[in-house]
Order: C-alpha cells, then structure tokens, then sequence
C-alpha cells in the first residue's frame, strides 16, 4: 500500500490536539507516520501497513496504551512500542525491563526528544516480553 | 521535559511562554505558532467547559480525565502556570481530597481566565504582525 521505503510509525492518541501536534512535527520526516484516536482504528492500519514502530499514549478513551500493547501478540509482536504518558507515576524502568514496551516517554515531548526515542527504537532488535 | 520546572514556585511560571511551543515543535515558524495557539484555544476551552459543566454533578473520573488532557496541552503551548494548576488538581482528584481540590479549582478557574487573556493578547499582536507583513 506504500510505495516508498520509508519506516512506518503509527501515533496513538484520543486527543485530537496532540495527534495534530505529532503530526506538524512530523510533517516531513525520514518516516511514514500514521495517526489514529483508538485502538481499533490502530488495529485496522496495523494490518494494512507495516508498521515498524507505535507510539501510544497511556490513557485512552477504551482502555490504557498498555493494555493496547499486551494485546498485541502474534504477528505484531516485534512491533516496537513506545508509551507516552502524561503522568510521572508511569514507571518507565520496569514497563521496559519487563519487555512490555521499549521506551517511555513523558509528554510533553519535544521533537528532539521523539526523533532521539525513534532513531533508538528503529535500531535496536525488540526485546519481548 | 515537564520535570524541569517542578520546583518553581507557581507564581513565578509564566501564563504563556511561546517559546515551549518552538521548543516542542522543533522549530520557529509564525505561522505554525500561531495555528497551534489558535487550535489550542479553542480545543482547551472546550475541555475547561465540559471540567465546569461536570464539576457539581460528582462525576469525578471524567473530571480528572479532562483535567489530565488539559494538564498535557497547556504544556505543549507554555501555558506553564495552568498545566501546574492542572497537575495539582489531578493529583487531589485522585487522591480524592475533596476539600484541597475544591480549593484548587477556585484557582484554576482564575489562573484559566489569564490564560486566555494572554493568549488573546498574543494572537491579536501575532495576526496583525501577519496582516502587515501581507
């Protein structure tokens, strides 16, 4: 479905702003970025691209970023995951030590900061829970 | 980047520092500033509405839940001193200290209210600055 070869990412937030925040940061970038507002919209382009990486956010509309990416078993299971949260009581060490996400990230981000997170990610083999 | 300021005192943050938005958007473009403020504003005040509009009736998770959002978005536009009036009345909502947040709320009402003042101020000036640079 995409033509070029660039890596595609997936955003994951119920806030419209901040979707659209990602979105002009990203605007022209070395990746393909997607943006949804739910996980069932995520799970839909999860199967039509090849998403390398998502960047959820920790509260969600249905449920919490976390429990999107437990559920992500299979053939999804060496997508690479980043978690943004909005609260500091989410605690990054043992989320990454335990294998259920890569990184996580305290919103708010700057631009340097995800594209550091991305290129690290990107390069790095995932590490499964 | 939201940890850096933890420790200034709240009357010490400014109402609005446009230069977190360059700082978060990576770059300084009038334009794009001024398109995220404005969205900013209208996206914020609906959340501040549904927070007053819910505030009495007791529906406390959904308070929380709006002020949370809140709490992210007016720091991604430097809106320092409301997002530490958001994180301080999420946290009391949740601890559900009813008497500390009712307190709070108090102040995130007025703390609001600059908040748009000086947001207004700032778009006015911006859009004529882009009116005369047309």
């Amino acid at each position: 479905m995409l033509n070029d070869q660039k890596p595609v990412l997936l955003f994951i937030d119920d806030e419209q702003f901040l979707l659209n925040a990602y979105q002009r940061m990203f605007r022209q970038s070395q990746w393909r970025c997607l943006f949804c507002t739910t996980t069932l919209e995520a799970r839909q382009l999860l199967e039509l691209y090849p998403v390398r990486l998502i960047l959820c956010d920790y509260y969600l509309t249905e449920g919490t970023g976390l429990e999107f990416y437990r559920s992500l078993t299979g053939k999804f299971s060496g997508v690479k995951r980043i978690l943004l949260s909005g609260s500091n009581e989410v605690l990054g060490k043992e989320l990454t030590s335990a294998g259920l996400v890569d990184a996580v990230l305290h919103k708010p981000c700057t631009k340097a900061e995800l594209i550091n997170q991305i290129d690290s990610c990107l390069s790095t083999k995932r590490q499964q829970a | 980047m939201n940890n850096a300021k933890i420790l200034i005192p709240l009357s010490k943050l400014p109402l609005l520092n446009i230069e977190a938005v360059s700082l978060i958007y990576g770059e300084s473009d009038p334009e794009l500033i001024l398109e995220t403020l404005q969205q900013f504003q209208t996206e914020a005040q609906g959340y501040v509405s549904q927070i007053a509009l819910i505030w009495h009736t007791g529906a406390a998770e959904d308070v929380v839940r709006y002020v949370h959002s809140l709490k992210t978005m007016t720091a991604m536009v430097g809106a320092e001193k409301m997002s530490r009036v958001c994180r301080m009345l999420e946290r009391q909502l949740r601890a559900k200290d009813v008497v500390e947040a009712r307190r709070t709320y108090g102040l995130f009402e007025k703390v609001w209210l600059d908040t748009l003042q000086q947001l207004d101020l700032h778009l006015l000036t911006a859009q004529g600055d882009a009116a005369d640079a047309q």
